[in-house]
């Protein structure tokens, strides 16, 4: 499953830890892109969005062939959770969560520069965490670890013993949802070339 | 050139011929026949906006079926062996080869199961080769009639699939026989029974059928190149 070089457009060391463990091949190129949620924007459609404006980006000033671009964000009804401005917003994101469920929504996209085709496709698990008190909070917030993460938390850092119960993809979690991906790169890498 | 720029092309020729005939390009749906194809065909296809893909195997189809979750529509087209229709149920959208009323009652019986309903076309085999599926013209429109008591069955049409010829004028007559069954049918007047589909014309003569009438042209070679057979799907 090697017929093209493969790019991660993501600076994020928990995807590209998944890669590795699924014994995928590939570089990293970290892309910048905006992040604001547009106007009106659904949480599938914000998500899926920047996957591809992130590949898109990647291919821009990276070599390869596959680029993979993916964003994850908190859903709270219906409401997208991004990264915490400061301590206060990381407070309020946790107290939210707390003691109910809550989605991982990730948007993933496969760009493959030499067809040019884009697929994108997404992602949804239910995270159910336990009733939070304030001391905890405060604790992991001391940290520092919610600060760069959708939701206030990573479930494989800090925040291991907030999560009573996912329902779907334990990696989406993470950050990239591994079965979906490596799915969609097989189908794609077994285009004809 | 690349699947999307031979889908513009073919796309091209569907509308030139559909006006040639003074007909709406709309009243065309193309049903790319992805058999043989990765699945990453048929997503490069989708993404250049291709909806329908025909397959002709059920092996096959269930497979990249599995790999594409894109929202595409199936249609079976090859032939169809009753021990296997229950691997499709529900999967394809319109089988355009049903021939006789033992698969038309397992299609039934599959779709009941799921609570549906499946549209079908019943295949005419117009020239009568002996290589080739379908019922006579004389059987077909007892055949409907006979589709037609089935609850979880509906009929949309009819399919056919003339004699190879290199010369696609030498085709014309099949199809324009097609046509004309399928209004002979249409004039019965049949519960349920629909006759709006015809399913004609392939990569080498798909432009002569939509002039005699066709509403699917099944196009693979034209879209996705020679056929291939690779080991995975």
């Amino acid at each position: 499953m090697n017929q093209g070089k493969i790019v991660l457009a993501s600076a994020s060391p928990r995807r590209s830890e998944l890669m590795a463990l699924a014994g995928i091949e590939f570089s990293v190129t970290p892309t910048d892109i905006c992040e604001d949620v547009l106007p009106g924007e659904e949480p599938v459609e914000h998500v899926i969005r920047l996957s591809r404006d992130k590949a898109r980006a990647a291919a821009d000033k990276a070599e390869g062939r596959f680029f993979i671009g993916a964003d994850t964000v908190v859903v709270l009804d219906g409401r997208i959770m991004g990264k915490p401005a400061d301590e206060q917003e990381a407070h309020e994101m946790l107290s939210a969560l707390s003691g109910r469920s809550h989605d991982v929504l990730t948007g993933f996209t496969l760009l493959d520069r030499e067809t040019g085709v884009c697929i994108s496709r997404s992602v949804r698990t239910e995270v159910t965490f336990r009733k939070l008190d304030p001391q905890e909070i405060r604790d992991y917030i001391a940290s520092g670890c919610p600060m760069d993460k959708a939701g206030a938390y990573a479930m494989q850092g800090g925040a291991v013993h907030f999560v009573r119960s996912i329902r779907g993809s334990y990696t989406n979690v993470i950050g990239l949802p591994m079965a979906e991906l490596y799915e969609l790169l097989q189908t794609m890498q077994t285009q004809p070339q | 050139m690349t699947i999307a720029e031979r889908l513009e092309h073919i796309r091209a020729r569907i509308a030139s011929a559909a006006a040639t005939a003074g007909r709406d390009p709309a009243s065309v749906r193309l049903v790319a026949v992805s058999k043989t194809r990765p699945a990453g065909d048929v997503l490069a296809a989708f993404q250049a906006g291709q909806i329908v893909f025909g397959e002709n195997y059920v092996q096959e189809l269930s497979t990249k079926a599995a790999l594409v979750r894109e929202p595409v529509e199936w249609h079976f087209i090859g032939h169809l062996q009753s021990n296997k229709v229950k691997q499709i149920a529900g999967v394809v959208t319109l089988v355009h080869s049903v021939d006789r009323l033992s698969l038309a009652e397992e299609i039934d019986r599959q779709w009941g199961r799921l609570g549906r309903r499946c549209d079908v076309l019943v295949q005419v085999n117009i020239a009568g080769e002996a290589t080739k599926s379908g019922t006579t013209e004389e059987g077909a429109l007892q055949l409907i009639r006979a589709i037609s008591r089935l609850p979880h069955l509906r009929v949309r049409g009819v399919m056919t699939m003339p004699p190879f010829f290199d010369d696609p004028e030498a085709a014309r007559p099949y199809f324009a026989e097609l046509r004309r069954l399928s209004l002979l049918i249409a004039a019965e007047n049949i519960p349920g029974v629909e006759m709006h589909e015809l399913s004609m014309g392939m990569s080498g003569d798909f432009e002569v059928a939509i002039q005699e009438g066709a509403t699917l042209v099944r196009v693979g070679t034209a879209i996705f190149g020679e056929r291939q057979y690779p080991r995975q799907f």
